[in-house]
């Protein structure tokens, strides 16, 4: 199995993901695009010590964004976890 | 809840230790996070929309050095309320110690107000004066006023004597060389064109005007100057400068007589009208002069009759200040920087005294004012705004612009100690004839 550290690459910090952990304990995450949820599930256990429940993932292929000069370029293609902690379990995000 | 404990350093310096406590601490860091996590932009949120402990994490620094600030001015204010100490100048905090959590501590360096009992400062002793204006007094102003109004024209052709104005071209040289060129900042000394005289021993450069006497119109003359040891522009001392003088033209001085038209012309009145004017201008003069020596006579008897320590902040502060009005008074009478540097110690000292003297002086006046209840109101002081602003032919929004806004205070303290002294001149006893 992967490092933990190549499966999460960020956790993402939004607005939304803010309410989403404090409504539905639900953290957000960056993960690597091949992860897998067997695989983002331990790393997540792994990284921070935490019962998880269930994840739900998503990919967002790159863009095709234009220059100023119109030259055509393309964003980075990401994949975004969500992960359900256990109930009473929580994630300090500051740490 | 502020803890304080007092340290006397000096008779006017004290060192305060404050100690904040930790529920306090919480209170206004909680205060000041808030108002950070208002503002704050971070990558995801809208302003004012991101965590708390994210802001915290984030801002950490900002936000301690915040909190310090506000635990020092909020600690500080409410020590000098609780000890009720006058502080006149707050000289810096050390020892800052703060743990998230807990108290905050630190001492504060600051100078206070001396202590001192009040002299007896009413029925001061005053000579008396006599506001007496003599004729000879009024008829000094009128020639003075003539003297003002005097016209030039060009004298008949007659060789120069004292008395007369010339108007000289000149140029020095020392050993074949231009004074322009060798001492640039010589200025006047060096050469000029068209440059007016008043011929009399003694004026301008030594042995100058008695050796241009004789001369005639159109005329040149080498003169040759031995500048003295003592000189006041130190390039010059003790060298010989030749100097080659033309007369360009000799002007004799016309003093208008007085007459009902030039009564008329300065005041808009007759010859008796401005004679009376002239009077009443002498004695407001004469007036004024014998209210600033009262004044004095009573600064003075008030400075000797009492001594007492004085904060070492406001006697630097008020040194600075005249060390600059001494040269700045120094450069306009034409006093050279260097010779000025020369006296840098004597200049220290004289300066040193005044400025003792200054601020003793504003410890009294402000101890008598407040014994006496005397104050100047708003009113008093946007009055004497106003007649600052037209004594400089400037209108009240103009003044205010051009003046510092820490110019106001002293402009107040002048103010009150104008009053101050109005009231003692009152209560004090003038002798008996």
């Amino acid at each position: 199995m992967r490092d933990y550290q190549t499966i999460l690459r960020r956790i993402w910090m939004t607005e939304k993901a803010t309410i989403l952990g404090e409504k539905h304990n639900q953290y957000l995450f960056e993960v690597a695009w091949d992860a897998t949820k067997p695989e983002i599930r331990k790393a997540v256990e792994k990284a921070f010590s935490k019962k998880v429940v269930a994840v739900n993932t998503l990919r967002s292929p790159g863009k095709v964004r234009r220059g100023r000069v119109g030259r055509i370029g393309k964003s980075s293609a990401r994949k975004k976890a969500l992960v359900t902690l256990a109930p009473g379990e929580k994630l300090d995000l500051t740490a | 809840m502020v803890t304080v404990q007092i340290e006397e350093l000096a008779p006017c310096r004290k060192r305060l230790r404050i100690e904040v406590s930790a529920d306090q601490v919480t209170q206004v860091r909680k205060e000041v996070v808030q108002r950070f996590s208002q503002m704050a932009r971070l990558p995801g949120y809208r302003p004012g929309k991101a965590p708390i402990p994210l802001v915290e994490k984030q801002f950490q620094k900002e936000i301690n050095e915040e909190l310090q600030k506000m635990l020092v001015t909020n600690g500080l204010r409410e020590a000098i309320e609780k000890q009720q100490i006058d502080v006149v100048r707050g000289l810096g905090t050390e020892d800052v110690r703060y743990l998230k959590g807990l108290s905050f501590s630190f001492a504060a360096l600051v100078d206070c107000a001396p202590t001192f009992g009040l002299p007896n400062y009413l029925g001061t002793p005053l000579p008396r004066t006599e506001i007496e204006v003599s004729k000879e007094e009024v008829d000094q102003a009128l020639d003075k006023l003539l003297e003002g109004r005097a016209t030039f024209s060009d004298a008949p052709a007659r060789p120069l004597s004292e008395g007369d104005y010339a108007v000289l071209r000149y140029e020095g040289t020392i050993d074949g060389q231009r004074v322009k060129e060798v001492l640039p900042a010589a200025g006047i000394l060096a050469g000029a064109e068209d440059q007016w005289l008043l011929v009399k021993p003694g004026v301008f450069v030594p042995g100058f005007a008695e050796g241009i006497l004789g001369m005639e119109v159109g005329q040149t003359r080498q003169l040759s100057v031995c500048f003295p040891e003592d000189w006041f522009f130190e390039p010059l001392r003790g060298k010989t400068v030749e100097y080659s003088i033309t007369l360009s033209a000799l002007k004799e001085r016309q003093i208008p007589p007085l007459s009902d038209a030039f009564a008329n012309e300065i005041a808009g009145t007759d010859q008796s009208g401005l004679l009376s004017m002239v009077q009443s201008a002498v004695e407001k003069e004469k007036k004024r002069t014998a209210r600033r020596e009262q004044s004095n006579h009573i600064l003075n008897s008030l400075l000797h009759s009492v001594e007492f320590a004085l904060p070492e902040s406001l006697v630097e502060e008020e040194t600075a200040n005249a060390v600059r009005e001494i040269v700045a008074e120094n450069q306009e009478r034409g006093v050279p920087l260097s010779v000025l540097e020369e006296k840098k110690s004597e200049l220290f000292s004289n300066a040193q005294g005044m400025a003792a003297q200054r601020v003793k002086l504003r410890f009294l006046i402000d101890r008598i004012a407040k014994n006496e209840s005397i104050t100047v109101s708003d009113e008093e002081f946007s009055r004497s705004l106003v007649s600052f602003a037209l004594r400089q032919n400037l209108s009240l929004r103009q003044f205010m612009q051009r003046l510092p806004r820490e110019s106001l205070e002293p402009l107040k303290r002048q103010l009150l100690l104008e009053k101050v002294m109005d009231f003692l001149i009152e209560k004090a006893k003038v002798a008996s004839v």
